[in-house]
């Protein structure tokens, strides 16, 4: 590693940029995949988007003003305000499913810091959003149950919304794994 | 690109550290920089002078409370000549190690 690479790797690890995109929008992910247990359905999405865009950016303005570093060169702010505007557009929800900007969000934040951990996790929420809004696992799910017991079992939650939670514990774990990676690079630098 | 043209002003090792800091950070306090390049208030103040007047770098006075704090943050013309500076190292390791190109 050059100093170049250390000094930039430092910066980031105090703005915490690898991290607070990747646990602040998957629980909002975490959240739309539960919100069928309080009868909530696609226009959850429209809240839940512009409100995690929101935190995010607050987040990362906070924890960057704090530690006395700026924003850096990604551009949150324009990434925020556009999400949270197109978050508006019901027909998106309805049709993508409302992880669907989620996942956009954390694609184009990752794009635009060049953290590919980031912009691949967005990708995959993007991609499993409109696949999990349409039931198509739980219909399989009834399917196999109807065949073997003669009847169905209903629940709140559909087997697809059980896949988009494990996909956001799984990237939530992932973020809070570099959270404490980017701790030991701040301890370091002060040891 | 001939490495007898870099720019001395940059090329500094302390200074290109606070470019290098100030680019990815967008905007830092002295507070910042000085603790992250374990520099001295004296020292700091003189490369930033430096950077200043070559028109690379510029500040802002800003307040955290009542606590006075400056803020440093790269110009157009400084982002220019740090990538100029990049490209100009990126080509002589290039030379150094042609078999790894």
């Amino acid at each position: 590693m050059t100093i170049e690479e250390i000094l930039q790797t430092r910066v980031r690890a105090t703005r915490r940029a690898t991290s607070i995109p990747l646990i602040v929008v998957p629980i909002g992910v975490i959240l739309v995949a539960l919100s069928p247990l309080v009868d909530l359905d696609f226009e959850v999405g429209m809240v839940v988007t512009p409100v995690v865009a929101l935190a995010l950016w607050i987040s990362m303005k906070v924890t960057a003003v704090r530690a006395g570093v700026g924003m850096g060169r990604e551009r949150y702010g324009l990434i925020v305000i556009v999400i949270a505007l197109v978050s508006t557009v019901w027909l998106i929800q309805l049709a993508l499913g409302p992880a669907f900007l989620l996942g956009v969000l954390l694609f184009f934040v990752g794009w635009r810091s060049l953290d590919r951990g980031q912009w691949t996790a967005g990708a995959i929420i993007a991609v499993a959003s409109p696949v999990l809004s349409y039931s198509l696992i739980q219909t399989l799910v009834y399917r196999i149950e109807e065949a073997l017991t003669g009847a169905v079992w209903e629940t709140a939650m559909a087997a697809d919304d059980v896949v988009l939670l494990l996909l956001g514990v799984f990237f939530l774990v992932s973020g809070l794994k570099r959270f404490g990676r980017e701790s030991a690079t701040l301890r370091r630098r002060s040891s | 690109m001939n490495p007898f043209d870099l720019d001395e002003t940059i090329h500094q090792r302390t200074r290109l550290g606070i470019m290098t800091v100030l680019y990815e950070a967008g905007e830092a306090d002295f507070a910042f920089l000085k603790s992250t390049l374990d520099l001295t208030d004296g020292n700091l103040g003189r490369h930033i002078e430096v950077l200043a007047a070559a028109g690379y770098v510029a500040t802002r006075r800003g307040y955290d409370g009542r606590r006075a704090r400056t803020w440093v943050s790269l110009t157009p013309q400084g982002t220019s000549a740090l990538r100029i500076e990049v490209d100009m190292l990126r080509d002589i390791v290039g030379r150094v190690q042609p078999s790894q190109n």
